[in-house]
């Protein structure tokens, strides 16, 4: 062993970045020796393509470019970046050739080490290998890490309720004092004791019945006027036990006992806390609204409720179902308001939702997106004037409650998308025959609707007609799949900025146009081509896959791309709320670990092969 | 193998030295430490690194500037036997370093100290290199030679406090980013970036004012 050699500063570099940062301690500080260390110069090649790797090389300082023969930038990489791993790994010649943007200095970490390494180190080796299930693995431990001390209340105990430690006073104390340590500690009860055993509770109640309303003396003993042997509960009792008893014996206070001592106490307004944060007594609430001001009152707690999900470890799917279904009851409700006040429509409609509450995959930043079929009764000169003004109405009040109009103006109030249901076979017509790109975009936002209100045998037929317009016309899919294909996918990450395919920086990652977006159209475009009736992202992907147009494995990890950056946009969107900032869909990539970075890359690369493979198989090139 | 002014760059083998001194005079000032790591060719090998501390009872006030204590100097090496070491490690390399006439200096007097006929290979001087590099273009700044200026012109890391070894490596690092520029036009060799002598400079300036 060499004596006092100090490489600690390698060491240190190399314990902030991936993968070397998974090394114990001891493993790490055994590398620097054996590394060798090389400069490139700025456009130089450090490692070509088709060259057998016989060393892994990290980036030190200065920055490298990794293209395709063509020219297609895959990847840019500043000081951490490994080259040459992956080649190395699986023993296959490199893919593509790695070329110094900057003046480089890189650190060489010869093959036998790598590989010993890999050997003995798991996460190490899992870096240099593209292991199917990368994302999911990634995305259960996205919600793990949010989850933890804040699990479902409802799923926990009655210590996880308990908010403060017990306020309690002795059985030979005066009212009047108990009164005081009420009144100095804003609570609405106290724990009587004697010794530490608790032996009875009083409460506003007691006070103002057995004290004020009876005369008795407050300078008399709280035992006297206190509910002696209280019914009591115990810290690792179901919380949902501890909730039900306050209701079943319609009280307000539930002391927590634990070896005959009092720790806490669980009070009715914990179960007001948890009621308002359950999507389902909102989605009632809403139901039950008697106008459109209750609505927007109700509605603005909708942002708590995802908050709460997503503390809870919710996947995207399952908050994204829940924010779709508050978005119907409050769209239901008010359209039911609205009718009520206008009276009954002359002749029968349906109201339709559309786009990504359609799906049931809303997130926190909607507006609105919706239209109208009338029956084919319908006369514009007897009826127009009913269905404008409901229209405007319903529009009007879901912008009060919170909803942004469409800029797009894809609403019932404009003209064109209120139209008797012969009219949208003619639209339909027009979408899949003649697919101009402005048609194109239009279909792709009114082939994602649901019923919403009125008569859903209008829906059903208006959906019926679509999913055979489409799959009965190739060109009509040819085109939507030039549009899936044609989205630029950001390549991943430099500097803090990401970087896309023609190597354009930009300092903010839009996960709904970069990602999310793409994956909702391809999966359109392939439930669509197999006659799915399906409208939800992962519905499609499903269906496709049992019709064998998509591979079971690209619909799984297109599957977990989609959660992946459906769960951050999530947890970003409810820091914004939590800031009091309006929701949006725009990430600062300065602001992403690199676990997330990481596997953000692995995401826009999954989306990227699909996209390739669309391509292949319709011939995209010709049609943009 | 010795090399010799042929020897092409992509080949040579040098030895990156620094020494900690208590002072700036060879005849008056001591070796506190000697920091080494070989470059063979274009690369770096650190397992070759080292880092000695040598054995003083009353080392002086310089000791502070290096962040040595005064147990880390009774704890280490004779000079003697650090210097068989050094001189082991040189065989068959060019001598590195950063303002490469006070390493050969304090060498000469330490060796002539401990009894041994010095015997220096030729040297590479990265300052040197620096200026040559600098002055191609423009008049030179005070303090652009100095080592972590000269590397930060070539975008190396920059980070704190170093000991020997980290500023051997700290000029082995700027060596290839020199040699890498030097070279960019044409293959190099040893005699094209070999340290020359004073009065071999001063022999050509003369000769060129001649003709």
């Amino acid at each position: 062993m060499p004596l006092n050699v100090e490489l600690a500063e390698i060491r240190d570099f190399l314990a902030g970045h991936v993968p070397f940062d998974s090394l114990p301690a001891t493993v790490l500080e055994s590398v620097p020796p054996r590394l060798s260390i090389g400069y490139h110069r700025r456009g130089s090649v450090v490692l070509a393509r088709g060259s057998a790797p016989v060393e892994l090389l990290v980036v030190r300082s200065g920055a490298v470019e990794l293209r395709e023969p063509g020219g297609e930038l895959v990847e840019r990489g500043a000081a951490g970046t490994c080259v040459g791993g992956a080649a190395l790994a699986s023993g296959t010649p490199q893919a593509v050739t790695v070329r110094a943007i900057e003046d480089t200095l890189v650190l060489a970490c010869p093959a036998d080490l790598f590989h010993q390494l890999r050997e003995q180190h798991a996460e190490f080796s899992a870096f240099f290998e593209h292991r199917a299930g990368m994302l999911r693995d990634a995305v259960a431990r996205q919600r793990e890490h949010v989850s933890g001390a804040d699990r479902s209340v409802l799923s926990g105990t009655v210590r996880d309720l308990v908010t403060r430690g017990p306020v309690s006073i002795r059985a030979d104390a005066s009212v009047l004092d108990a009164a005081r340590l009420m009144s100095a500690e804003r609570i609405s009860s106290v724990l009587v004791t004697e010794g530490e055993a608790l032996v009875g509770i009083m409460t506003d109640r007691d006070l103002r019945t057995r004290v004020l309303a009876a005369s008795v003396d407050p300078a008399g003993p709280v035992s006297a006027v206190m509910t002696p042997d209280p019914a009591t509960t115990h810290p690792d009792a179901p919380a949902l036990e501890a909730l039900l008893e306050l209701v079943r014996r319609n009280i307000h206070h539930l002391p927590v006992v634990e070896d005959e001592r009092p720790v806490g106490m669980v009070t009715a307004t914990d179960l007001l806390r948890l009621q308002q944060a359950n999507p389902v007594f909102l989605v009632g609430d809403i139901a039950k609204a008697p106008d459109v001001a209750t609505v927007a009152d109700l509605a603005t707690r909708l942002q708590r409720v995802v908050a709460g999900l997503v503390r809870q470890g919710t996947s995207a799917h399952d908050a994204g179902r829940v924010v779709s279904t508050v978005g119907d009851a409050i769209e239901q409700r008010v359209i039911a308001l609205t009718e009520a006040g206008l009276g009954p429509p002359p002749v029968p409609y349906a109201w339709l939702t559309l786009g990504s509450r359609a799906r049931f995959e809303q997130a926190l930043a909607p507006d609105q997106d919706h239209a109208l079929v009338l029956h084919d009764d319908y006369v514009p000169d007897l009826h127009a004037s009913y269905f404008a003004e409901l229209a405007e109405q319903v529009t009007n009040a879901l912008e009060t409650v919170g909803y942004p109009r469409c800029r797009g103006d894809k609403m019932a109030t404009n003209p064109h998308w209120r139209q008797p249901l012969g009219t949208w076979h003619r639209h339909v017509a027009r979408w899949v025959g003649t697919p101009t790109p402005e048609a194109i975009l239009e279909a792709s936002v009114f082939f994602d609707l649901r019923h919403q209100y009125g008569d859903p045998g209008l829906t059903a037929a208006l959906v019926a007609h679509q999913r055979r317009a489409a799959q009965a016309t190739p060109i009509f899919l040819a085109h939507l799949a030039a549009a899936a294909a044609s989205h630029h996918t950001p390549l991943g990450f430099f500097r803090g900025l990401v970087v896309d395919r023609s190597g354009e920086h930009r300092d903010t990652l839009d996960v709904k146009r970069g990602g999310i977006n793409t994956i909702v159209e391809i999966a359109r475009l392939h439930g669509l081509a197999c006659g799915s009736s399906a409208t939800s992202t992962l519905a499609r992907l499903e269906d496709a896959v049992a019709a064998g147009r998509v591979s079971p494995t690209l619909a799984a990890d297109l599957r977990d791309a989609w959660e992946f950056l459906g769960h951050l946009r999530l947890r970003h969107q409810v820091e914004q709320v939590r800031a009091g900032r309006p929701a949006d869909n725009w990430v600062d990539p300065s602001a992403l670990s690199d676990f997330e970075k990481r596997h953000l890359k692995a995401a826009f690369g999954v989306i990227r092969s699909a996209q390739g493979a669309i391509a292949q198989r319709y011939p995209v090139r010709e049609l943009t | 193998m010795t090399p010799d002014d042929r020897t092409p760059l992509d080949e040579l083998r040098l030895l990156a030295v620094d020494l900690e001194t208590t002072g700036l005079s060879p005849a008056r000032d001591q070796v506190l430490a000697v920091g080494w790591v070989p470059v063979d060719g274009v690369r770096i090998d650190l397992s070759g690194g080292r880092r000695h501390v040598v054995r003083h009872d009353d080392p002086g006030e310089a000791v502070a500037i290096h962040g040595l204590t005064h147990d880390d100097l009774e704890e280490g090496r004779p000079l003697a036997e650090v210097l068989a070491e050094l001189r082991h490690a040189l065989a068959g390399r060019v001598l590195l370093a950063h303002h490469a006439p006070f390493e050969l200096a304090f060498l000469d007097a330490a060796l002539r100290a401990v009894g041994e006929r010095p015997a220096l290979p030729p040297a590479v001087c990265t300052l040197e290199l620096q200026r040559r590099l600098l002055g191609r273009h423009r008049e030179i700044g005070p303090g652009e030679l100095r080592l972590w200026r000269a590397r930060a012109r070539h975008g190396l890391p920059v980070t704190a406090a170093h000991d020997a070894l980290g500023d051997a490596l700290a000029c082995a690092e700027l060596y290839l980013a020199q040699a890498a520029e030097l070279g960019a036009s044409r293959p190099l060799s040893l005699g094209d970036v070999r340290r020359r002598e004073p009065w071999l400079d001063r022999l050509v300036a003369w000769w060129r004012r001649r003709h």
